[in-house]
C-alpha cells in the first residue's frame, strides 16, 4: 500500500458530507525535479508513464532513498 | 486508420498500440484528451472530409475503420477567447455558449467515430453508468446484488446495523481521486459498524450503504467480444484489503489467480452489458461463503492490465486483435 495519511474531517464538516468522505487519504506528491529523474518523456512528449497532465503531479509511490 | 481516444499517460493504450504496430501497417491515430495538441480543421460531409490536426499533421476522420474509446474527456479543439466582452450582461452567457458549442463538437466527433468505424470498442457516452441503475439492471437479469440503502441519519443507520450487521459505504458516483501540486487524495470502500457510528453526526449527506458480504474471494473480470477474462482475488484474509482490495498491501500482496466464471453468470453479465450497450468493461463480483456470485459494479473504462498481467491473458494483444479491421 502506498504511504497514505488520513484527512481530518471536522465534526461540523461531517454534517455536510456523505459518510464515505469521512475517510479521505492523501499522499505527498513528488517534485518535478525528482519526477524527471524517474520518467522518460518521448520526443513527442507522449510519456509512457508519468504525470497525468502538465498540471497534475504524481504521487510519492517510489522510495525516495533509491534515488539518492 | 485506427483511432484511439485515451490520455497521454495510459500505459495500457501504449501497450495496445505496440501490439497493433507489430501486427498491422494500418496507421493508428492516438488522441490524448489531456494534451492540447489536437485542433479542429474542417467538417464537410459532401467532400467526405472531417479534418482534425494533431501536432500540426492533418487526419481525416472519414478514414477511420476502427475506433476504441479507451478513456478521456473533451478536447480543446479551438481556443476560446475569454477577452470578448461585448456587453456585461451577455458576457457570462456567451462564454458558456462557446463552451457548449465546443462540447457539442466533441460529442459529434466521438459519435461520428463510433458510427463511421466498422469496428467500435467502448463508448464515451456510457463510460460512467449510474451505479444504482446498474444494480437494478443486474437484479432484473437475475444476478444477486448487495442489499443497498441510501441513508442520511444515524438513527436509520443504527437500525440497519442492528438488523443486518456490519455495512460498507462508498460513493454513489465515483470515489474521490483528486490531485493538486502538493497532494493527491483518495477514498475507498469503508466499513461501517457500531464503532464507526459513534463518530457520526445525527444527520449527514445522503450516503450509500450496503450490507457487508462475508466473502470467499473477489472476482474481477474483463469483457471483450462477448468473452470474459476473470481473476480471483483472495483479499478477504488481509485486514488491510478485506473491505477494498485497492488498499494494496505491498508487503503481503493478495493472491490473484486466473478464474473461469460459471456459464450462467456469464450469460447474465452479457445481458447486463447488452442493456447498458457495452461491448467492453470490467466487472467486479464477490463470491460469498455460500458460493453465491454477487454483482458489485461494472466499469466500462476500468483498468484491465491488473487482470492481464497476473493471469497471463495478454488482454492488450486481444484488444489489438479486436481493433484490426
Amino acid at each position: 500500500m502506498q504511504k497514505e495519511n488520513k484527512v481530518r474531517i471536522s465534526d461540523k464538516d461531517k454534517k455536510s458530507l456523505p459518510v464515505f468522505c469521512y475517510s479521505i487519504y492523501f499522499n505527498e506528491m513528488i517534485s518535478r525535479e525528482i519526477e524527471n529523474k524517474l520518467f522518460t518523456y518521448g520526443q513527442n512528449s507522449e510519456s509512457i508513464y508519468g504525470r497525468y497532465s502538465a498540471t497534475r503531479p504524481i504521487s510519492k509511490i517510489i522510495k525516495m532513498e533509491n534515488l539518492k | 486508420m485506427i483511432v484511439i481516444y485515451s490520455i497521454s499517460t495510459d500505459g495500457t493504450t501504449t501497450e495496445v498500440i505496440n501490439w497493433l504496430k507489430s501486427k498491422t501497417k494500418i496507421p493508428v491515430l492516438r488522441i490524448n484528451t489531456d494534451l492540447n495538441n489536437v485542433a479542429f480543421v474542417r467538417y464537410d460531409e459532401q467532400e467526405r472530409e472531417f479534418l482534425i490536426s494533431k501536432n500540426n499533421k492533418v487526419f481525416n476522420l472519414f478514414d477511420a475503420k476502427s475506433f476504441w474509446y479507451r478513456k478521456g474527456g473533451h478536447l480543446y479543439l479551438t481556443e476560446i477567447n475569454t477577452e470578448i466582452k461585448p456587453y456585461d450582461g451577455l458576457y457570462a452567457g456567451l462564454l458558456s455558449k462557446l463552451k457548449s458549442e465546443q462540447v457539442s463538437l466533441n460529442h459529434f466527433i466521438k459519435r461520428f467515430l463510433e458510427r463511421a468505424s466498422t469496428i467500435s470498442l467502448g463508448s464515451a457516452f456510457n463510460a460512467s453508468p449510474n451505479k444504482l441503475n446498474v444494480l437494478d439492471i443486474a437484479k432484473d437479469h437475475g444476478l444477486a446484488t448487495p442489499i443497498t440503502f441510501i441513508i442520511d441519519n444515524k438513527n436509520d443507520l443504527r437500525t440497519k446495523i442492528s438488523q443486518y450487521g456490519e455495512l460498507i459505504t462508498k460513493a454513489i458516483s465515483d470515489g474521490i481521486y483528486l490531485f493538486n501540486r502538493d497532494y493527491s487524495f483518495y477514498s475507498y470502500t469503508e466499513l461501517v459498524n457500531e464503532n464507526v457510528i459513534k463518530s457520526l453526526p445525527d444527520k449527514f449527506f445522503p450516503s450509500l450503504f450496503q450490507v457487508k458480504i462475508k466473502k470467499k474471494f473477489e472476482v474481477r473480470t474483463f469483457l471483450i467480444n462477448r468473452e470474459f477474462y476473470s481473476m480471483a482475488i483472495f483479499s478477504q484474509r488481509n485486514r488491510q484489503t478485506e473491505i477494498d482490495f485497492r488498499k494494496y498491501d505491498g508487503k503481503k500482496p493478495n493472491r490473484c489467480i486466473p478464474f473461469v466464471l460459471p456459464n450462467h453468470i456469464k450469460a447474465k453479465l452479457l445481458k447486463v452489458a447488452g442493456e447498458l450497450k457495452l461491448n467492453t468493461g470490467s466487472v467486479d463480483l464477490i463470491v460469498d461463503s455460500h458460493d453465491q456470485f454477487i454483482f458489485l459494479e461494472i466499469n466500462p473504462v476500468g483498468q484491465f492490465s491488473m487482470v492481464s498481467y497476473p493471469c497471463n491473458y495478454y488482454l492488450e494483444e486481444k484488444v489489438a486483435d479486436y481493433l484490426i479491421p
